[in-house]
């Protein structure tokens, strides 16, 4: 009996920690997905995208649908940083290609 | 005379266990130069990565372009290594209308890649 | 808009810079590579790479006098004549019944105030006579460009920039894209096209920009198909990692009319055939 007791306690235990650290994990990939998604858009508006985002962002989908929240955060922050990285070249390019022009 | 014998013959002991200690960690230390020289070069040829190839002569690569200049006597060209990763992570901080991609501004490659790329690259 | 430009315009003078016409850009452009390629003719830029690569050229010769444009040419030219549900024709769209004018697109209509290209129109027609339009980039639309292109051969580009400064936006905004790095892997058009002809990307050599949309549509070896000049477009913005633009969008139509005003008077040797 009491050891029923101890393995319900021990299992809700788990079960008490665990659920917290998955909707963590959870919350912290859609945030992470969110601000990749928001900085692609930023990248398209300018037409300035590049083609490794939309992959990065499938395959963060991909890994947050099989459980795997943390490796979908790592995807999701790299196309966010591959995003900004676009629109600073956007950016960066508004000046710089006049000095390209053949005189 | 015993004295000196064992003089000599503690000595070498001392030696040898102090060798012993040395020479597996030299020996680790010139695996791992070379290990990493062999990582940087598989990143180096890869077309999914540095893909150096498409546009650099390197000794041992097969269909080099030549838009770049050939890697060769890169210690010489480039003393000071940390130049040399510099040039690879982005050349057009030096030159804005350099036709090399940016590596690490454009994250084409990663931190510890890069590194890898300019063992190789410097003993071209 | 209007008003901006000659603001921009008059500020660039203003500031000592030196503004450039269009005329000025592309005397420029021939003079960039016939400094680079003093041997080479400038009517043999149509032909591409193959103007500047003798290992090539022969090959070349004999893929072209086997002609592998000439299916679609055939099936364009069909296309072309089949009147529509309503009776109508491509001809009744077109100047000159749609022969002999591939050398007039991309033209700038004062209308709309966009560039026109070939392909666009193709389009138009087909939807104002209630068909459904074509994808942009291959296929019937490919087919029926390469047949109007082929009534067209020998006669020269005349791209016209009308003085109206919505023009010149189109074309500075076709010029910009050009000489702008793009992609993950920050290469511009002018990075190979213009600063690298000659050399080689791997096995690739590098093509000159000059004489590069005379003879479109093209038949790819690599693709085994046909293909539009805008197919080819987003085939280079992939290859430097960038998402390509959509098919006769307005960036590419700009670039169109921009890459086509450099190659003026050159004549049109469409369909073509390359590697
Ligand atoms: C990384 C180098 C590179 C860049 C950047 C690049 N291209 Fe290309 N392009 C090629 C290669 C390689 C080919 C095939 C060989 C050739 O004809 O040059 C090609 C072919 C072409 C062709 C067909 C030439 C022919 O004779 O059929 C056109 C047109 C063209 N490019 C236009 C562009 C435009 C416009 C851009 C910018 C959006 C661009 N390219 C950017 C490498 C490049």
């Amino acid at each position: 009996m009491t050891k029923q007791i101890l393995i319900a306690g021990a299992a809700l235990l788990v079960a008490l920690s665990a659920a917290p650290a998955q909707a963590a994990d959870e919350a912290g990939y859609t945030a992470s997905c969110a601000a990749a998604e928001e900085a692609r858009k930023m990248a398209a508006e300018l037409h300035y995208e590049w083609n490794t985002v939309a992959p990065l962002i499938g395959k963060a989908g991909a890994a947050a649908k099989a459980g795997d929240f943390a490796k979908a955060v790592k995807l999701c922050d790299e196309a966010r940083l591959q995003s900004e990285a676009s629109v600073a070249q956007a950016k960066k390019q508004a000046d710089a290609w006049r000095a390209a022009v053949v005189k | 005379m015993m004295k000196k014998t064992r003089l000599v013959a503690l000595m070498t002991t001392v030696l040898c266990a102090f060798g012993a200690m040395l020479l597996p960690a030299a020996g680790t230390m010139a695996e791992e130069a070379a290990s990493a020289i062999e990582q940087g070069k598989a990143i180096a040829f890869d077309r999914k990565k540095g893909n150096c190839l498409a546009c650099h002569m390197i000794a041992t690569g097969d269909l080099p372009g030549n838009i770049g200049p050939p890697l060769v006597a890169m210690s010489m060209r480039y003393p000071d290594k940390a130049k040399l990763r510099a040039q690879i992570w982005d050349s057009t901080a030096a030159n804005p209308m350099s036709t090399m991609p940016p590596f690490g501004t454009h994250r084409i490659l990663s931190e510890d890649e890069i590194d890898l790329v300019t063992e190789f690259i410097y003993v071209q | 808009m209007k008003m901006l430009i000659t603001i921009l315009l008059g500020a660039a003078l203003v500031a000592g810079l030196a503004w450039a016409s269009p005329e000025d850009d592309r005397k420029a452009f021939i003079e960039h590579y016939q400094k680079r390629f003093p041997k080479v003719a400038l009517d043999d830029y149509v032909n591409g790479v193959y103007a500047i690569d003798e290992a090539a050229y022969e090959q070349w010769l004999e893929i072209e006098e086997f002609a592998p444009y000439e299916l679609a040419m055939a099936e364009g030219k069909e296309l072309f004549e089949t009147p529509f549900a309503n009776g109508k024709t491509y001809a009744d769209c077109f100047p000159n019944g749609g022969i002999g004018i591939r050398q007039d697109y991309p033209y700038f209509d004062t209308e709309s105030g966009q560039v026109k290209t070939l392909e666009l129109e193709i389009n138009e027609c087909r939807e104002k006579n209630g068909e459904k339009p074509y994808g942009y980039k291959k296929g019937p639309i490919a087919a029926i460009s390469a047949y109007m292109a082929f009534t067209s051969r020998g006669n020269k580009l005349n791209i016209v920039i009308p003085d109206d400064p919505r023009a010149l936006a189109a074309y500075e905004s076709g010029k910009e894209f050009y000489y702008s790095k793009r992609g993950q892997l920050n290469f511009s058009c002018a990075d190979c096209h213009v600063y690298n002809p000659g050399m080689m990307v791997r096995a690739d050599k590098l093509s000159p920009a000059l004489g590069h949309p005379t003879h479109f549509p093209v038949y790819r070896s690599k693709w085994d198909d046909m293909g539009t000049l805008h197919r080819r477009f987003d085939g280079c913005n992939k290859q430097v990692r960038a998402k390509p633009l959509p098919a006769q969008g307005e960036d590419y139509r700009n670039l169109e009319y921009f890459v086509t005003y450099m190659s003026n008077g050159m004549e049109v040797n469409g369909p073509g055939a390359r590697k």
